[in-house]
């Protein structure tokens, strides 16, 4: 009698038919779980991208020859030190050993005066130092002479001549043909001969070998004008005659390396590198020696890199806190759409339900099919998202990055599951018995509230935690949380100006206006998710908007306060000629000399401190900074005691005892804020150039000149004219190209465009949320507009009923959450270290960009109405008889 | 009779409680349904017969009283226990089709679906019988939209009985159907009735359906007030004799309802007076007063 497919029809069969009868909400829900899935696995391959082309920007901006691991130390390598190096790389970390090439090393004497036997008369003087590499053969060719014999002993002590090669250049500067003696005197007084044995050529000039090993392929050249110039050049001598060089030339020290290569590195390596780094560069290596005498014991290495490593750490760690801020109220609204939805669809089983556990479907049965059909919404959606994420950014990610796809891919199941009537549904009129269920509400409210306000408290208390972990949960949840209680906030508020409204438009013409401020009191539609969404919304945007003003302004008050004035000038001793041309260039208002004469002991009461003094003409500082800055009589360097500035953080340590610097006693006369020490934030004294013969003991020689431009002069210009005076050493930096080199971080921009997309989700998902919230409600309303439409309300009434039903608390929605969003940035960005984004040395004060605040607020305000109207244009196409019969039941 | 009645309530009460105010919807039920019995309860509407079938059919609890459908006591039902009753005890049909039947299965599938749910076996089998029964085999393949009202509550009662309930419940089963119509479903829950055995009761404001049962029970304030029985007897000529009693219902404490005619036509109000004879109790009105302590009360 049955046909076979019948046979086949069961639980699961029954699940599917149901969904398929009527899928829309499901497939909504579906496409809600599929784009925040896809969003929420592309988020952290985006980071790891950003990240990643963080830290090759900074790696990049490291000079070659500064990357590698170097390590120099006074001292012979013992006998077998290159497999005590190979030692020190097989321990290191895993993932440094990876990127460190094979070690190498070489050691150097001193220079001292050669001396030929008959120099010429116009001959340079001459400073030969030698060098000593077991690799040498493969890093030089020798193209005239021989290479270096192994040294010979004289019994009567010494050596014959020794024999060393110089490059064709060295070999030229100092005059020294192959086969030549000279004489090089140590400083014991004993001598010693060498001969150049033979001119050579590096195999590979431009090898970061000869960064390390300098002076050997180019001398060096000092010529003053004044006196004999001189020229000082590294031969390479026999690998063997390292005793020897020691003996003649009474000092050797050893550097060795080993190449760091972070090409390729990606960003999640990073963090491992990083840590190797420090554990390699921290620890002073010991080296076990023959026991004899200059032998080295110990090696410790540093590197470049490892700066440059930890910057784009700390922008990636600052990142992902304020990105982990800024979404994860998205990912509460996505949860809330999603719960939405699953309404949306047990309204849509709700005859299948009731009639289901009418006739004994068990609780763990209804739960168990609507589990199923949130499965079936979640799972494919989800996996289609996270196979989507990985198709569009293939990188590495760690599991951890599945996590928030896969919740959500289970988030409709566990939600319907959740909501399952334990006997079946029943529509229960709100308007009757508003006091039920109120203790519920209030305690979940409570709870919502208390854990916002406790979330601010220990954010407040606990300040930046720069360095910290790089996602702080409680950081991260708190402007969730924050938005969650102004929810509550506006829905336990909005009934009262509402309840007036309606009782002034009672007495008014017009049906909707009164019923519709009415409705929205009594049965109000306006649940959470779409409160939440708007909320969370707005404040995402305006919280954006002021993250990006105050970083952008952040970043160019620091580059002001590195810059130090309109343009900074740096490079040879800027003489007072040089000075005095500067200062008359046109377009210059003002200069001031800057000299960083080093570290020196400032002494206050009992403590000493080492503080750096920078030396300056403090009366072209005050026409630089105004008077408030530099105080009249600040430039009396000749005065008892000296007039200093000093920075903030000096300033508050010295409190009102008495500071010396170097014996001479300091009046402070102005306290300087930390922009004002010219790159150096903290721990410093300024005195003015009159006073650095007697306090530092040393002439004002500065090598940085501050200087001021008239209004509308071109800083370019002005740099290329010091420039064209000063020489080809020149360098100029002005704020604004310096505030460019910052904002090029991919990190910074990358942030834009991070709080962009967050802020765009929040957008479409508070429009989801208000079209959603007028389809679930849309049951009741049909059945109310239909009985309104029987007694005649005309159908534009419909519309405006709708928006009755959301605009109300819409409004306050976008208020509250404006008012969150400005707030806000005070209690979570002091949790988050900002200074890797602005590369200033403080955290950047807030700033509010009204203009772009109200430009986001009214954006967001524009697109709730736009689904306000589209909501409202949803579910007016029941039939009013068909609404009606559906009311009796 | 000996046997347990497949529905028995007594005092039944259910009272709402809104906002304060009470709606007593039954107050004080007594109802008795014997095994096989086929049985009508008719009352205007608020009467408290929605109610009744709501509280057989598990989906309400009353507030006071007893009430016992095949050996299962109502008022102390667990929830695993009405999960068990609403499987196994009782099927029902009610007056919507959207109430009775999924949209989106045809009718073959909406009984096995009612199986599914019961975790009923061999349901091929079963659902094979079901439609040969009600003669809607024909239609099996077809969705509840595209069959006619009473197609469609042929299949409701093939689908109520699916798991061979003790008692079906019809709530106002010909509520939307013509008179015609109304007949066919009528005779074909009759015909489920004398086939199978279920112990059938069916609420209804239409007194017409009262034709096709053997007794009628009338609500009346959320009370039974009265039953005509009917029976059919062969006369002489071998024609059908169709007798109808109408009793009026006696709870346990003693208390009946008048019937209203009956206190119209005698102006009865407030109080009678009433007197025992041999074989009978005599009611009469509350002429002038004889004695001030004489009189019992009429509780209402």
């Amino acid at each position: 009698m049955t046909a076979p497919s019948r046979a086949r029809l069961g639980p699961a069969r029954l699940v599917v038919r149901q969904v398929a009868a009527a899928p829309a909400a499901t497939l909504a829900v579906a496409a809600i779980v599929l784009v925040s899935s896809l969003a929420a696995a592309l988020a952290p391959r985006a980071l790891d991208r950003v990240f990643t082309d963080e830290l090759r920007y900074g790696v990049s901006s490291v000079a070659a020859t500064q990357r590698d691991l170097i390590g120099t130390t006074i001292g012979a390598p013992p006998t077998g030190f290159e497999a005590q190096l190979d030692a020190l790389r097989a321990d290191m970390g895993d993932v440094l050993r990876a990127s460190a090439g094979a070690a190498g090393f070489v050691s150097r004497t001193p220079a001292l005066g050669a001396i030929a036997d008959a120099p010429l008369p116009d001959a340079p003087i001459t400073l030969l130092s030698v060098a000593i590499d077991p690799a040498v053969a493969d890093r030089i060719t020798v193209v005239e002479g021989a290479a270096p014999e192994p040294v010979t002993p004289l019994e009567s002590g010494g050596f014959e001549p020794i024999s060393f090669v110089l490059s064709t250049e060295s070999a030229d500067a100092m005059r020294w043909s192959v086969g030549e003696v000279r004489t090089v005197r140590a400083t014991g007084g004993a001598s010693q001969q060498f001969v150049l044995s033979g001119i050579v050529e590096a195999v590979d000039p431009d090898s970061d070998y000869w960064s390390v090993t300098t002076s050997v392929l180019q001398p060096e050249l000092f010529d003053d004008g004044n006196s004999t110039p001189t020229v000082t050049a590294t031969g390479f001598v026999n690998p063997s005659a390292t005793a020897a060089a020691w003996a003649v030339m009474g000092s050797l020290s050893t550097t060795a390396w080993f190449s760091l290569d972070p090409a390729g590195l990606s960003f999640t390596q990073s963090t491992a590198l990083l840590q190797d780094l420090r554990q390699f560069t921290s620890s002073t290596h010991d080296i076990a020696g023959d026991g004899q005498e200059g032998e080295l014991s110990f090696l410790s290495f540093s590197t470049g890199l490892l700066p440059a490593l930890e910057r784009a750490e700390g922008r990636a760690a600052s990142t992902v806190a304020v990105l982990s801020m800024a979404i994860a109220g998205p990912l509460g609204v996505v949860l809330a759409v999603i719960a939405l939805g699953s309404r949306a669809i047990l309204e849509r089983r709700r005859s299948g339900i009731t009639l289901a556990s009418a006739r004994g479907a068990s609780p763990a049965q209804l739960r168990g099919a609507l589990a199923l059909e949130g499965l079936l919404a979640g799972v494919p959606a989800a996996a289609l998202g996270m196979l989507g994420a990985a198709l569009l950014l293939p990188a590495p990610v760690g599991v951890e990055a599945t996590v928030v796809p896969v919740a959500l891919a289970l988030a409709p199941a566990v939600l319907l599951a959740a909501r399952a009537p334990a006997r079946g549904l029943r529509i229960e009129r709100a308007d009757l018995e508003p006091g039920r269920g109120s203790r519920a509400r209030l305690l979940g409210e409570a709870v919502v509230v208390g854990l916002a306000v406790a979330a601010v408290i220990v954010v407040l208390q606990r300040g930046v935690a720069s360095g910290g972990p790089a996602l702080d949960p409680l950081i991260a949840a708190t402007p969730l949380l924050l938005a969650l209680a102004v929810c509550v906030v506006v829905l336990r508020v909005a009934p009262y100006p509402l309840q007036a409204l309606a009782g002034a438009l009672r007495t008014r013409a017009g049906l909707t206006g009164f019923l519709g401020a009415t409705r929205a009191v009594r049965d109000p539609a306006a649940s959470v998710a779409p409160v939440l969404a708007l909320v969370v919304g707005v404040s995402v945007a305006v919280f954006s908007g002021v993250l990006v003003s105050t970083i952008d302004s952040g970043v160019s008050s620091a580059a002001r306060g590195v810059v130090g004035a309109d343009l900074q000038v740096r490079g040879p001793v800027f003489d007072e000629t040089r000075l005095e041309a500067i200062a008359s260039l046109p377009g210059v208002a003002a200069i001031s000399g800057v000299d960083d004469a080093g570290p020196a002991v400032l002494a206050f009461g009992g403590d000493r401190r080492t503080v750096t003094v920078l030396v300056t003409d403090l009366a072209g500082l005050r026409e630089l900074r105004g008077e408030s800055a530099v105080p009249a009589g600040a430039e009396n360097g000749s005065a008892e005691p000296v007039p200093a500035i000093v920075s903030a953080d000096l300033a508050l340590e010295i409190g009102d005892q008495q500071p010396s610097l170097e014996g001479d006693a300091l009046e402070v006369v102005a306290v300087g804020s930390p922009d004002d020490g010219v790159g150096i934030p903290t721990n410093w004294v300024m005195i003015d150039a009159s006073a650095s013969l007697s306090v530092m003991g040393v002439e004002f020689r500065p090598r940085t000149v501050l200087i001021g431009l008239d209004p509308g002069a071109d800083s370019a210009d002005v740099a290329s004219a010091v420039s064209e005076q000063s020489g080809p050493g020149v360098l100029s930096s002005d704020p604004a190209s310096v505030a460019e080199a910052l904002r090029a971080s991919p990190a910074v921009s990358g942030l834009g465009s991070a709080l962009v997309t967050a802020l765009i989700l929040a957008a479409v998902l508070a429009a989801i949320a208000v079209v959603m919230t007028a389809v679930v409600g849309a049951r009741s309303r049909t059945r109310m507009l239909a009985l309104l439409a029987t007694l005649g309300l005309p159908p534009r009434g419909s519309r405006a009923l709708v928006a009755w039903e959301l605009a109300p608390v819409g409004l306050g929605a976008v208020i509250a959450g404006t008012a969150l969003g400005l707030a806000l940035p005070w209690i979570v960005l002091g949790g988050v270290d900002l200074r890797p984004f602005t590369g200033g040395s403080r955290q950047p004060t807030i700033v509010i960009d009204p203009g772009l605040v109200l430009l986001l607020v009214g954006g967001f305000a524009a697109l709730a109405a736009v689904a306000v109207l589209v909501a409202a244009s949803v579910g007016r196409r029941t039939s009013t008889a068909a609404a009606l019969r559906m009311g009796d039941e | 009779m000996t046997t347990e009645p497949d529905i028995l309530c007594t005092d039944l009460v259910r009272i709402f409680t809104a906002k304060g105010v009470e709606v007593q919807a039954l107050q004080g039920l007594t109802l008795r349904v014997d095994p096989g019995d086929l049985v009508a309860v008719v009352g205007a509407s608020g009467s408290g017969k929605s109610t009744l079938l709501s509280i057989l059919s598990g989906l309400d609890t009353p507030t006071a009283g007893s009430a016992r459908v095949a050996g299962t006591d109502l008022l102390a039902m667990t929830g695993r226990e009405r999960v068990d009753y609403q499987r196994h005890t009782v099927g029902f049909v009610w007056q919507q089709t959207a109430r009775n039947l999924l949209p989106y299965l045809t009718a073959v599938e909406n009984i096995y679906a009612a199986m599914i749910v019961a975790r009923t076996r061999s349901r091929d089998a079963r659902a094979a019988e079901l439609l040969d029964l009600l003669g809607i085999a024909d239609i099996a393949d077809r969705r509840p939209g595209q069959l006619s009202g009473g197609q469609q509550q042929r299949v409701a009662i093939a689908v109520a009985i699916a798991n061979s309930p003790r008692v079906l419940l019809a709530d106002e089963p010909t509520g939307e159907l013509d008179e015609a119509t109304s007949a066919d479903v009528l005779g074909a829950i009759e015909h489920v009735n004398r086939e199978l055995g279920v112990t059938t009761l069916i609420v209804t404001h239409d007194p017409s359906v009262s034709r096709h049962v053997r007794r009628t029970v009338q609500i009346r304030d959320g009370r039974t007030s009265t039953e005509v029985l009917r029976r059919v007897s062969v006369d002489e000529s071998g024609r059908e004799q169709h007798h109808a009693e109408e009793f009026a219902v006696l709870d346990r404490v003693g208390r009946l309802q008048l019937p209203q005619d009956f206190m119209a036509s005698l102006s009865l109000r407030d109080r009678v007076r009433l007197s025992l004879e041999d074989d009978h109790i005599g009611v009469y009105p509350d002429a002038p007063p004889v004695r001030p302590s004489d009189p019992e009360e009429d509780e209402r």
